[in-house]
């Protein structure tokens, strides 16, 4: 058996457990020995894996379908289905979704947080004790975004800032000599990719966006391009395929960066994980390298190229203009008028993500194209804040657009009209 | 999405009932053989069935498959396949209406197949295929604890740590600290809510974009096996992606791929090394072809063909494992062409083609000259087609040879006279005396009297021209004396022939026929009188001799 399908099989044992000492408190108080006899269960089911990892902690997680055990999901048998989602809802109701055991846990802990549970169970209250000896009992937030469209851009900034570890951890772990597999974030594409086609105007406001100065650059820049490179190759046509081939190329670019192009293929050689994407991503980050030299290359490496470019532009120490943008690409050696038309297309005229200026309001962020796709919205920017979302027909075209946004405009709750 | 009738229900549980034959049989048969066929095919119906009012929604979940009215079976082994699906975020597989076999297949082959080896999860492959009319909808669920006695950089530590952890799970944990601005992205997540500004953005219409302008090169095998047959690879790096390609393809079921990527590399100047036994060692052995071949044979005609011309004996191992008589026909007919295989391929096409093709073959192999197309040309002998049975028996007297008697016995017996007339002049031609027996059994039987006077008269005349051979004499013999005053015209004339058989090759039982008839009162005056003068004739012969006899 693997880990893994151990920690199934040890999970599912717990989670068990767990549920049958929590429902013993319906009917028996916390100190009663049917209770007991049920919390020593759990308690010598817990010791045995402290005993042999004494540092390790026992993360629970309980969503209403699904049970994780240290972000494993636990294969519930279907007799003890029902009874694990009861007892998660009871849970949820006291403000409880994770629960989180380490070594110090004690059967008198256990009959602590037992005694909080049956209160809350009886008096209907949320729990107010989170932290026991060797327990905590957490809330647990959890966002589906195929669920709810609203809560689709906490999706987009947890695949952001995933990837941005992502991409340290692939660069550390190289460093340290390992060829790391590429299966994350070919799963990561997958997100990303279907993210792409429901709320590219969220990914597109986080692109745009400016990160602080002072952070890790290269990852930085590495992961905003791969945003970008799935958003512009996805506005043009490029299939599922192709996008993941796009998106890991631009990951990759970590590893083969400054490689002459006839290096690129050894460097990604050991990347077998790539599988069957292995001969696009590499001709891609060739191509790559070979328009970084002004020569003739494939289009999706331009592609790459122009949008390093970009990123570079709107990441600079200052913020950079639509101008400059428009500029610093159209000087890029190595790239067709049509690939710069496509990426300059995709931001338009009127950057959505990037800043402008109204007659009438001023300093605004170019919002969405509203319902129609075609009508400009924008939100006024205070220095507290966001304004409600108007439709903009006055852009004073004299100043120019800036891409100066950012990820923590303070958030503002929008009055009726804006919605 | 609405909830099935009961009726709908019904055919959705006969649906997952057929794809759970379908996939224990995959693992059991290895995805080949009849019982495999039998239940992919079981499943399309199903699937067609199931999807002839609209789509087919079937709703994973940790326990398995189930329909939107009924918990499947609560066996005690959960479906590791469905689990597994259903913890990369699977919710639901639905079923298009237009599905068919093939998706079928390559469905079983996605998740079926041993993905363990690759790496990559079932949910990503099935993603990336995009299957026209097998659909999978993914639930994005994400995670978070707040947790809540964590420090900002402990928390930050641990998302490190877990990516760490799932890209090298052999890398030992970092005790990485990290240091992040506190306007990064990653902090800000974990401290708030950043860019909880722009939920409320509202997305452009979905416009299918339709623009070729990445339609481009990247992806094109020939280019890539270009580059590596080039100097940027060391032979070894060249190998293990290779190897590894392959393999790839073979798991993820892409059989045109194999294919190509096969085909292309045999050819290949600068991959000569990489024979066809070796990529197929790259696949997993010819083992693991089978079952792809089996399910496709026409995705692999480029590569089968290649290992048709270079490795007969490896291309005769494959279709020794190929279990369905037809796929192997199939595969045979595939392979074999002009420029591999001539022999193979004529041959076929003497049995199977249209008569241009069948003439065209028949031709091709005797014109070889060879003894083998020679006798693989003969086979036009049992051709459905008069015109190739008359040409390959005008090409195959000019040849004949006792072996090929079996043939010629068939056009001699064969339904079209003029064929079994062209026969009779071959056999009085070549005086073959297998024949000659066999026509005089013709003309002895009962029959021959219902033969026309044309094919009658051929045979007299194979006959009569080898009248010396005893038994043949002795027939004229009788052909002479049977005549009959109703005798007509035909009739006479045959026995003229025997006369003239009788005087050209003079026997006792001939010159007593001849006598018998020279005094019969009753009969045709005209064969009396031949027959008197065949008899004078001999006479006359039989004085010349003694006379030359006593001179000498």
């Amino acid at each position: 058996m693997s880990r893994k399908q151990i920690m199934q099989v040890y999970g599912a044992k717990l989670v068990n457990e767990l549920q049958v000492y929590l429902r013993a408190l319906h009917t028996h108080q916390a100190n009663n020995d049917v209770v007991k006899r049920t919390r020593d269960a759990l308690h010598s089911t817990l010791k045995g894996y402290f005993d042999r990892e004494p540092q390790g902690s026992l993360q629970v997680q309980l969503l209403p379908e699904e049970t994780f055990l240290n972000s494993t999901l636990l294969p519930i048998a279907m007799q003890d289905f029902e009874r694990i989602k009861e007892m998660t809802a009871q849970l949820r109701q006291m403000g409880v979704g994770e629960l989180i055991f380490d070594s110090a846990v004690t059967t008198e802990s256990l009959s602590v947080f037992a005694q909080a549970v049956y209160g809350c169970m009886h008096g209907g209250a949320t729990i107010e004790t989170r932290a026991f000896t060797g327990i905590e009992a957490l809330e647990l937030e959890y966002s589906s975004s195929g669920s709810s469209e609203r809560d689709a851009h906490k999706v987009a900034v947890w695949l952001y800032a995933g990837l941005l570890d992502g991409l340290q951890g692939l660069r550390d772990l190289v460093a340290e000599g390992h060829t790391p597999t590429m299966v994350p974030f070919m799963r990561h594409m997958r997100l990303l990719v279907d993210l792409t086609a429901e709320r590219g105007m969220v990914l597109r406001h986080m692109c745009l966006a400016r990160p602080s100065a002072d952070t890790d650059a290269e990852v930085q820049q590495i992961a905003c391009r791969t945003f970008l490179a799935v958003q512009v190759g996805h506005a043009n046509g490029l299939d599922r395929s192709s996008l993941m081939a796009l998106g890991l190329s631009s990951i990759l670019e970590l590893i083969s960066r400054d490689s002459a192009p006839s290096e690129v293929m050894t460097k990604l050689a050991p990347y077998t994980s790539l599988s069957d994407l292995a001969p696009k991503v590499m001709m891609i980050l060739r191509a790559l390298e070979l328009a970084r030299l002004g020569k003739s290359a494939d289009r999706l490496g331009q592609l790459l190229l122009l949008l390093d470019e970009l990123v570079e532009t709107i990441h600079g120490s200052e913020p950079a203009t639509l101008e400059d943008v428009h500029s610093q690409l159209g000087w890029t050696q190595g790239a067709d008028e049509e690939v710069l038309e496509a990426v300059l297309g995709w931001l338009g005229e009127h950057p959505v993500g990037a800043m402008a200026t109204s007659k009438r309001l001023d300093k605004v962020l170019l919002y969405d194209h509203g319902e129609d796709g075609e009508t400009l919205r924008c939100r006024e920017i205070f220095d507290d804040g966001l304004g409600d979302v108007v439709e903009l027909h006055d852009i004073d075209e004299a100043q120019p657009i800036i891409f100066s946004g950012r990820f923590d405009f303070a958030y503002t709750e929008e009055s009726e009209e804006g919605w | 999405m609405t909830s099935p009738t009961p009726g709908n229900a019904q055919l959705l549980d006969k649906l997952i009932s057929s794809m759970d034959k379908a996939f224990r049989s995959y693992r059991l048969y290895e995805a080949r053989g009849a019982q495999y066929e039998a239940h992919v095919r079981e499943m399309a119906s199903q699937a067609a069935l199931a999807t002839e009012q609209g789509a087919a929604v079937l709703t994973i979940t940790p326990h398995g498959i189930q329909t939107h009215t009924a918990h499947g079976d609560d066996s005690a082994e959960l479906n590791r396949t469905w689990f597994d699906l259903f913890e990369q975020g699977a919710r639901q597989l639905i079923f298009l209406p237009g599905v068919d076999r093939t998706q079928i297949r390559e469905m079983l082959q996605i998740m079926g197949g041993d993905q363990s080896i690759g790496g990559e999860d079932i949910l990503t492959v099935l993603w990336r295929r995009e299957m026209k009319h097998i659909q999978v909808v993914v639930a994005r669920t994400l995670v978070r604890g707040t947790g809540a006695n964590m420090s900002t950089e402990d928390t930050l530590e641990a998302q490190y740590g877990h990516w760490r952890n799932i890209l090298a799970p052999e890398a030992s944990t970092s005790d990485k600290k990290m240091q992040l601005s506190p306007d990064d992205l990653r902090v800000l997540a974990v401290e708030g809510e950043p860019l909880l500004w722009c939920e409320s953005c509202v997305e452009p219409p979905t416009v299918e974009s339709e623009t070729d302008l990445f339609e481009t090169d990247a992806g094109d095998i020939s280019a890539f096996l270009d580059l590596l047959a080039g100097d940027e690879v060391s032979r070894e790096e060249c190998d293990q992606i290779l190897g590894h390609l392959i393999g790839s393809y073979a798991r993820l079921g892409l059989t045109e791929k194999i294919n190509e990527v096969m085909a292309l590399a045999e050819q290949h100047p600068a991959l000569g090394a990489w024979s066809l036994e070796r990529m197929l060692t790259a696949v997993g052995g010819i083992d693991a072809l089978v079952p792809l071949i089996e399910s496709s044979p026409n995705a692999f005609r480029d590569t089968l063909t290649a290992m048709a011309s270079t490795d007969s004996a490896l291309m005769e191992e494959l279709l020794e494992k190929i279990e369905a008589e037809a796929v192997r026909g199939e595969i045979e007919t595939l392979v074999i062409t002009q420029d591999s295989a001539p022999l193979a391929f004529h041959s076929g096409r003497v049995q199977n083609a249209s008569i241009d093709e069948q003439l065209e073959s028949v031709k091709f192999l005797f014109d070889l000259g060879t003894e083998e197309a020679i006798y693989l040309a003969i086979e036009g002998c049992a051709s459905f087609h008069d015109e190739v049975r008359a040409y390959t028996l005008t090409r195959m007297t000019a040849v004949y040879e006792d072996p090929m008697r079996t043939s010629m016995l068939r056009l001699f017996r064969d339904t079209k006279e003029e064929i079994r007339v062209q026969v009779y002049r071959f056999v009085k031609k070549s005086g073959d005396r297998h024949f000659l027996r066999e026509i005089l059994a013709v003309a002895k039987d009962s029959y021959f009297s219902r033969r026309s006077d044309e094919e009658q008269w051929e045979v007299i005349q194979a006959l009569s021209t080898h009248g010396r051979l005893p038994v043949i004499n002795l027939f004229f013999c009788g052909v002479a004396s049977s005549g009959s005053v109703w005798a007509n015209e035909h009739l006479r004339k045959i026995q003229h022939e025997a006369i003239q058989v009788l005087t050209r090759f003079p026997t006792v039982d001939g010159q007593h026929v001849l006598k018998k008839l020279s005094r019969r009162l009753v009969g045709a005056k005209d064969l009396r009188e031949a027959a008197q003068r065949a008899l004078a004739q001999l006479e006359a012969q039989t004085d010349k001799s003694s006379a030359g006899g006593g001179e000498s």
